[in-house]
């Protein structure tokens, strides 16, 4: 008898890109209160984000920087823009499989068009209400979580 | 020579001269004398005039090859040694014993040259001022976004947070900073189409203007049926514009008609037009017409004819929050997209008499390939 891989056991970690504090706060909270019970982590900029998804610098322990199963990422960031990190996720064979979901306060076409563009999985705009990123953090759980199959490897 | 040509020689604005084609001049009238300095006794050769010697050079070529010069553009000196930019136009004749005679007139466009220059120069500094401005709109307006939505976000968590903890005032006030925020959340989102619609490149298409005011009413179709409002669409033209810009400028005048309906009264709104020629004179469709006028007619509560020109300035409005909703931003968006079609837009109205609004619009867009 072998045991079957129980997603509920092992959720994947999420992992948010957002160099502003206020907005990691509400996105935790939403992730809470939107009953998600995946492992959740922060990085502040797009240099950050590839470190952590290279084990690089402050990131090598593979217990506190495990690879994510879903990126969450905002544009605007110093250092590395959102949009640049995405270029690199895309291009590099070994993470280009990580689903990346733009999350972002910015409406404009350029911005959706480039994203896509680059490859980005999914772009939302950020809600502007508590409760509408509570929802929008459940919807993306429903979705990447239960309903789409993320490729081997990812959990 | 004939008095009328001579009374022509003599009156001319222009500086005329008569030369042999070695240069030498034989007559030159008085605009020459006093655009120059010269008379003939003291004038040397013509191509001593010259600035520039390769001008009075080339000059010589074409006149050679062709008999004539038109609005050739050189520089010539004034006795004085001052610069004058002038175009010449001249003609060359064979006299009775073979030799070249050149005539010709000059103009002296230096004045102008400079004004041009000028204009130019301030246009463009307009134009770089105008842009900053709005790029400047849109930049704040999009980083004012920002602090607004966490006042919004927090707001709710601690509403959700202390729900039934908080006394009635306490929520009341925390209820008005939320809504508070909402307001002005609107009011920049409203702020930021206008900077959009301001400073957005225009895209010209063929627009069929009936087409688009079809589409704004199937998108206000919850307010249309809401208020059974009843919205007539006259035969409309096709025109060359933006699109996006028409349908948010139809939009706007039908939403704000709608909104300001008379209490206790079925809105009705009329759009319809008419074609006018260069000169505003009411034309039928066809190669005359250069122009059209839509009016946009609503029965609704109207206004002094007073506040007509100022229902149209950003943030202008001519009623409170607790009676009419809005941000002033409407109208004054239509007037920037009329207006950035070489348009105008005015209105007419009287209070509890409904309001006429009046756009004038070019048929096509010349004037901006032109400019």
């Amino acid at each position: 008898m072998f045991a079957m891989p129980d997603p509920a056991a092992s959720p994947v970690p999420v992992l948010i890109a957002d160099d502003d504090e206020e907005d990691r706060m509400l996105a935790r909270d939403a992730l809470v209160e939107s009953r998600l019970a995946n492992p959740l982590f922060f990085v502040h900029d797009g240099v950050e984000l590839l470190d952590f998804l290279h084990r690089r610098g402050q990131f090598q322990d593979p217990s506190t920087s495990p690879r994510p199963g879903i990126i969450l990422l905002d544009i605007n960031m110093p250092r590395m823009t959102g949009l640049e990190a995405l270029r690199e996720i895309k291009r590099d064979p070994s993470l280009r499989r990580i689903p990346v979901v733009i999350l972002t306060t910015s409406r404009a076409d350029e911005d959706i068009i480039r994203s896509y563009d680059l490859g980005v999985n999914s772009f939302i705009s950020k809600p502007v209400t508590f409760d509408g990123l509570v929802d929008v953090m459940r919807l993306l759980g429903t979705y990447w979580f239960e309903i789409v199959d993320l490729a081997p490897g990812s959990r | 020579m004939d008095a009328r040509y001579r009374a022509l020689f003599d009156g001319s604005m222009d500086a005329i001269y008569l030369s042999c084609g070695d240069g030498r001049i034989l007559r030159v009238n008085p605009a020459f004398e006093a655009i120059f300095g010269y008379t003939v006794a003291d004038l040397g050769l013509a191509q001593d005039v010259y600035v520039h010697r390769e001008d009075r050079e080339r000059f010589q070529a074409a006149i050679e090859a062709t008999g004539a010069v038109r609005d050739f553009e050189t520089q010539l000196r004034h006795r004085d040694g001052s610069v004058r930019d002038c175009l010449i136009t001249s003609t060359a004749r064979r006299t009775a014993d073979g030799s070249l005679e050149y005539q010709g007139v000059i103009r002296d466009v230096t004045e102008q040259r400079r004004d041009r220059a000028e204009l130019d120069r301030t246009t463009a500094a307009l134009r770089r001022s105008n842009a900053e401005l709005e790029q400047f709109a849109y930049m704040a307006s999009h980083d004012l976004q920002e602090p607004l939505r966490k006042i919004r976000a927090f707001g709710d968590r601690l509403g959700g947070m202390l729900e039934g903890q908080l006394d009635d005032r306490a929520a009341d006030y925390l209820r008005r900073m939320v809504a508070a925020a909402e307001r002005m959340g609107t009011l920049i989102e409203n702020l930021l189409s206008y900077s959009r619609a301001s400073s957005r490149g225009m895209e010209l298409s063929d627009v069929a203007l009936d087409a688009v005011a079809e589409d704004v009413l199937a998108d206000l179709d919850q307010i249309v049926a809401g208020t059974q409002a009843r919205v007539e669409i006259g035969s409309l033209p096709r025109i060359e514009a933006d699109p996006v810009q028409m349908r948010q400028l139809f939009q706007n005048l039908v939403a704000n008609a709608l909104k300001y309906r008379a209490p206790d009264t079925s809105p009705r709104v009329t759009i319809d037009a008419e074609y006018l020629d260069h000169r505003d004179r009411v034309v039928v469709p066809g190669p005359a017409a250069s122009l059209a006028r839509i009016r946009v007619t609503d029965n609704g509560i109207g206004f002094e004819p007073e506040y007509a020109e100022r229902i149209f300035e950003l943030f202008q409005r001519l009623h409170g929050r607790d009676q009419y909703d809005g941000t002033g931003i409407g109208l004054g968006m239509c007037r920037r997209i009329v207006t950035r079609h070489g348009g105008t837009i005015t209105a007419e109205g009287l209070p509890g008499d409904g309001a006429t609004f009046i756009v004038t619009l070019p048929l096509t867009q010349e004037h901006v390939r032109d400019a």
